[in-house]
């Protein structure tokens, strides 16, 4: 009998692990690929990591309005750049990050507090400081919408910046646009690029693959292109954009959604090559701390030149490439959404800066540049309103920001959804490993049109209302 | 259908990842046997030490920081089963081995506190280094290992609990923990010897897995599953057919994903490989319960 019951309670345990494992990675984001895939059979990349040739910025000292050509950030300043911390009443701004054993994206919010708290010590907005309230979620919709509703009518946060969430975009949509908020985020899900009412400093999966693919093709992927996301609801969605593109351009397209992390890289790598065929190629979509036992088992079992291998933006992190071996030099194109984070550029040293001295527990990574950025935008939106500063107001701003300029970025970023969409980032880079670090090698390209995502439309937008064209 | 010549590569990883799962077998088997207690913390464990390990790498020897990982795994189940075995000692298993899941509770707290998984990590054996080609797959001395080890620690355990005293009296605790303690043998040392080489054990799996899967908190924790799977299938007493039963669920999990052409519905047989240790456990424990003989009233 008490054998029996043993059984029953491991076979529970069983099921309960079973159901544990179908967990995501939770990749934040991801680019995209050109229409026309005509770039060189082989992806060359400089010795140096040079910025894109269209987002080189020379250092202003203040920051311009944010509707209008915006600042990059002189070293050593944030916001106003007085040195004098700021002692008014707090403005309170909130925002809410998945926090799961399986996906971490406060690294984003950590970063945009860091830079809040350096525009604190820096004399606030007009004296007053920020009061950042970043609430934690574990991927359950009712806490998300507690947090939301938290957040607005408990706190008061007159805007949101920098959420990043797995699921935040599809639960609160519709609440946030009764509310009046206008959001700058990282966005994930492709709902976060789908709602006039957020607006993210990333492209998101879906686009990021996309770019991954383009890269490959460019690179002499032949016969089919695979792309795997982690099994989670949502990323057949994002690997639909790679099927979809690899058709358009003679390929097979192959979708896989895999559980992550990895219980057998070794095997998933054999799998992959095996779908992919020889010459192939392979778009994986995961953060880096789930993909480098692939990458590491790929090395092992000599896979490396199999096929094409490729990724969406996560990956884009120095940790990633000291892992892997001098194997995978310039052979794992990772689509970037931001330029690479030792480029030099007066920007990135900016954000290497305030990291270090403000969040230095935070890796300096993609994750870093999205909320860094999300903090960049949102206090020269602050700086920009004349008048009161109350929720109307901060929503006003941040929803008319338009071509601000940063050399993290290929283009010049803007809020506006008036195709009700919102992909304002959709131009980015690649950038390879190469002997431990991350190197651009390919300049600034844009994200494939297709007939199953918005760009064409958007980019006709940006045209016709004169967005994402300053330069810095 | 894959060919052969699909299958060889999965056969040959599936081995290398079944003996693994047959050593953490092995381990909870022997637990068990011993004292009762199966350890549901045994994954948790697995990945401390294994984090462990990483964290002691580049700052010490390499051997050392292995070392010390795995026995850090041999203290934390030596101190559990010290401070928590005896007044657990006269309750039902079940209750035992559910108390364990608070362990793994507090392990896994930890690990995400001290190791947040969005940091890469991971690490190379030096094993991993060494590699040959057989029969055209690419063959390295951790795969190598991950299969012979566990015989080894089978054949070894087996031995140790047939002609040492300490391995004697472990199998005479596992029969009746009341008797042996009136005949004199000192059931919480032998308890203890239990908990500390299980420990040990695990601490060992930990750093192979780490190796052969990666660092993840969450995989490696979780990993006592197939483990537990292959224990069932030993009915929790045999450790050779715990042995076989590991290697078995390895070598179809991995297998599997070659069937990633064959498709259940709109599902690729390769997506349930996953499910396959509760699969094979489920079958086993249906059959062990076909064999069990009438209880005549």
């Amino acid at each position: 009998m008490r054998r029996s019951l043993l059984g029953i309670a491991a076979a529970s345990v069983l099921v309960f692990g079973a159901c544990g494992s179908d967990d995501d990675g939770g990749s934040a984001d991801t680019t995209a690929a050109p229409a026309e895939t005509e770039a060189p059979a082989e992806t060359e990349a400089p010795a140096e990591t040079e910025a894109p040739a269209d987002t080189e910025a020379p250092a202003t000292d203040a920051p311009a309005a944010a509707g209008e050509a915006s600042n990059i950030q002189a070293t050593g300043e944030c916001g106003m750049g007085t040195g004098e911390p700021a002692s008014g009443e707090p403005i309170k701004i909130g925002a809410m990050a998945t926090k799961a054993p399986t996906a971490d994206f406060t690294w984003i919010t950590s970063l945009t507090r860091a830079y809040f708290d350096c525009v604190n010590d820096n004399g606030g907005i007009n004296g007053r400081p920020i009061e950042y309230i970043a609430e934690e979620e574990q991927v359950d919709p009712q806490q998300i919408a507690g947090l939301a509703r938290k957040l607005i009518e408990q706190d008061q946060v007159v805007g949101i910046v920098g959420s990043t969430s797995l699921i935040e975009c599809a639960v609160n949509k519709d609440y946030y646009a009764e509310q009046g908020y206008y959001l700058i985020i990282a966005g994930v899900a492709q709902a976060c690029f789908e709602s006039p009412n957020f607006s993210a400093v990333n492209m998101g999966p879906y686009y990021s693959s996309l770019g991954g693919a383009q890269a490959a093709l460019r690179a002499g992927a032949e016969g089919k292109m695979v792309v795997v996301s982690p099994n989670v609801e949502g990323f057949d969605l994002v690997n639909s954009g790679v099927v979809e593109f690899a058709k358009e351009n003679g390929l097979e397209g192959v979708s896989i959604l895999e559980d992550a992390p990895f219980a057998d890289p070794a095997g998933l790598a054999q799998r992959l090559v095996q779908e992919a065929g020889e010459g192939g190629g392979v778009v994986l979509d995961f953060t880096g701390p789930v993909v480098t036992p692939l990458l590491q088992a790929i090395e092992q079992q000599g896979l490396v030149d199999s096929v094409i291998w490729a990724s969406s933006t996560p990956p884009n992190d120095p940790s990633v490439a000291e892992a892997l071996g001098p194997a995978w030099n310039d052979k794992f194109l990772i689509n970037a959404e931001f330029n690479v984070l030792d480029s030099g550029n007066p920007d990135q040293n900016h954000m290497n800066e305030i990291r270090e001295q403000y969040a230095p527990d935070v890796n300096s990574s993609s994750f870093a540049q999205m909320g860094y950025l999300a903090g960049r935008v949102a206090t020269d939106a602050l700086l920009s309103i004349e008048g009161e500063i109350t929720k109307e107001s901060v929503n006003e701003a941040f929803k008319n920001v338009k071509n601000f300029v940063s050399d993290i970025w290929c283009k010049a970023w803007y809020f506006d959804s008036t195709t009700g969409f919102n992909v304002s980032n959709n131009t980015d880079l690649t950038v390879v490993p190469r002997d431990g670090k991350m190197v651009q090698t390919e300049e600034c390209f844009d994200i494939a049109e297709l007939p199953g995502n918005p760009l064409a439309d958007i980019r006709a937008a940006e045209k016709e209302l004169g967005l994402n064209t300053a330069t810095a | 259908m894959p060919s052969l010549e699909d299958l060889k590569p999965f056969l040959v990883l599936g081995l290398a990842l079944g003996g693994v799962f047959a050593m953490s077998g092995v381990g909870l088997v022997v637990l068990f046997r011993a004292t009762g207690v199966l350890n549901l913390a045994y994954g948790a464990v697995g990945a401390l030490c294994a984090l462990i390990s990483w964290s002691f790498l580049g700052g010490v020897n390499q051997w050392i920081a292995y070392a010390v990982g795995i026995a850090c795994g041999g203290a934390i189940t030596l101190i559990y089963g010290v401070l928590l075995g005896p007044p657990f000692a006269a309750r039902d298993p079940l209750v035992k081995a559910t108390a364990t899941i608070g362990l793994l509770l507090i392990l896994l707290g930890v690990l995400l506190w001290v190791w947040p998984p969005s940091t890469t990590r991971s690490y190379i054996l030096p094993t991993r280094l060494w590699s040959y080609e057989v029969a055209g797959e690419r063959i390295n001395w951790t795969q190598i290992v991950g299969v012979l080890f566990p015989i080894v620690v089978t054949a070894g355990t087996a031995i140790f609990l047939r002609v040492s005293k300490v391995g004697t009296a472990m199998r005479a605790l596992a029969n009746d923990r009341e008797a042996t303690a009136m005949l004199g043998v000192p059931v919480r040392r032998v308890e203890a010897a239990a908990w500390l080489g299980s420990g040990l054990v695990c601490g060992m799996t930990g750093v192979l897995l780490g190796d052969l899967v990666g660092l993840d908190i969450v995989t490696l924790t979780f990993l006592v599953i197939p483990a537990l799977a292959a224990a069932l299938i030993g009915q929790l007493r045999s450790l050779w057919v715990t042995l076989a039963g590991g290697f078995v669920i390895g070598i179809v999990q991995s297998s599997l994903t070659a069937f990633s052409g064959v498709k259940i519905g709109d599902t690729s047989l390769a997506e349930y490989r996953t499910m396959a240790p509760f699969v094979l456990a489920i079958l086993a424990l249906l059959w062990f319960a076909r064999r069990r003989p009438e209880v005549k009233v």
